[in-house]
């Protein structure tokens, strides 16, 4: 008799946590009912495109080409390996027959076409911010890119990471679901250069350490941290004397038009890339981009010695 | 104990690899970056408006980041793989794009050196230059930490 309470009380609780962990890691939408139509503006999505680096992960590899969005470049991470999956227009290995909202609930809240969440390898935590006609003129502009027809690879996933639903729990931590609110007591620029930076720009992303289970430490964002991928140390973007101080606001808008460094090194690595993209914003852009750097708190972080 | 004496055998190959790098490339190597990066120095800061603009020494610039380019193909020697150096293991297995892009810089400065004639010319056309240090950085040299 007492046993069979014990058992009763503990498939009871493996069914409650099991109720639990359904209701919590839930996908929300940030978009149910289809969107009103709305004329594109493919400039801005273009826009959208450059400082959103797309082309960094997503673009197919060994070639030049940023346009050719076919993936296949593998991540290796600390969680296992991910495959950049296809983004270009074909409609059955691209994102061609993809709804607009789907791809707004991609962008602004981590969740795939078929309900599934996303891995935040694709950096959603950043992209959330973005203002809604900002996101549907990059998908307007996406579809005007060629079609590749490269089918997708599944990621390389261990247990625990390999189970989808959990990225819930995830995001539930990690992921608010606000968009950029501008600061009224700043300058236009200071904000646009918030946005960039924040919301598409996902600066943060690599700029900053990362706790154990993969989400930015908020304390010491834009410090620096480790490479994901174990490449040597990203470096410090706030302005302390362990990051920028010494660069002026004209110095780092510089970098992301040339690729040169202050004492005219060039950036290497996955910045290169960065850099392809960044060169081609306005000038206006990136002034207001390195502004918003200047006006971070200084915070320390350098690379173990 | 004969597995200990190949294990020493081989940790001496091993060391005698590394003792025999060709350390005067590597240190060509080291220099022709340098020498880049210096040129880049005065012209990049006439672009971004913190110097006065200066023809002269932008087109020594530009002659002498295509001279060094060229150079570049001649300091990357099978024996200098190893040793202390920035340059990653890829940089001497895929020489044929590596030297392709030290061509593209040295017709980048080539080029640059007609198109640059005043303040303007230098702001649309430096970057067409200095945009090519990343291509190779981002593939064949060591991420800095």
């Amino acid at each position: 008799m007492r046993l069979r309470s014990i058992v009763v009380l503990i498939l009871a609780l493996a069914f409650a946590g099991a109720v639990a962990f359904y209701v919590l890691t839930i996908p929300t939408l940030a978009v149910k009912a289809p969107l009103p139509a709305r004329t594109a503006d493919l400039a801005n999505g273009e826009t959208m495109f450059h400082i959103g680096g797309c082309a960094s992960c997503h673009a197919t590899p060994k070639q030049e080409d940023q346009r050719r969005l076919g993936g296949g470049l593998a991540l290796a991470t600390p969680f296992g390996t991910f495959m950049v999956p296809n983004i270009s227009s074909d409609a059955k290995n691209g994102i061609g027959a993809w709804t607009e909202e789907a791809f707004v609930n991609a962008m602004l809240r981590g969740v795939g076409r078929n309900g599934e969440h996303l891995y935040p390898a694709f950096p959603y935590t950043s992209y959330q911010r973005m203002a809604l006609d900002d996101v549907r003129d990059l998908f307007a502009f996406l579809k005007t890119l060629p079609a590749e027809t490269t089918p997708s690879a599944p990621h390389q996933l261990p247990f625990p990471f390999n189970v989808r639903r959990g990225l819930g729990l995830w995001q539930l931590i990690y992921l608010d679901g606000r968009s950029f609110a501008p600061d009224p007591g700043k300058s236009a620029e200071l904000n646009r250069g918030a946005y960039l930076v924040e919301g598409p720009g996902h600066c943060a992303e690599c700029h900053s350490p990362r706790d154990l289970f993969g989400g930015i430490v908020t304390a010491r964002r834009f410090a620096g941290g480790p490479d994901a991928e174990g490449k040597g140390w990203v470096p410090n973007i706030t302005p302390h004397a362990d990051g920028l101080a010494e660069w002026s606001a004209k110095d780092i808008a510089y970098l992301l038009e040339s690729g040169l460094t202050r004492d005219s090194d060039s950036v290497g690595s996955t910045m290169a890339d960065v850099v392809l993209n960044t060169a081609k914003l306005s000038p206006a852009d990136r002034a207001a981009m390195a502004a918003y750097l200047k006006s971070l708190p200084p915070r320390p972080g350098k690379p173990p010695k | 104990m004969l597995r200990v004496i190949a294990g020493l055998a081989a940790l001496a190959v091993g060391a005698t690899v590394v003792l025999a790098q060709n350390t005067a490339a590597i240190k060509q190597r080291q220099d022709a970056m340098k020498a880049l990066g210096a040129a880049a120095k005065e012209p990049s800061q006439m672009a971004k408006g913190e110097a006065k603009f200066d023809l002269a020494k932008v087109q020594a610039s530009l002659k002498s980041i295509e001279a060094t380019a060229i150079k570049g193909k001649t300091v990357f020697p099978d024996d200098s793989k190893g040793g202390d150096s920035a340059a990653l293991p890829i940089a001497f297995t895929d020489k044929a794009d590596l030297f392709a892009k030290f061509d593209k810089l040295a017709a980048a400065a080539k080029a640059a050196q007609a198109a640059i004639k005043d303040e303007a010319s230098l702001k649309a056309e430096w970057t067409k230059v200095v945009s090519n240090c990343g291509g190779c950085h981002k593939v064949y040299r060591k991420p800095k930490s």
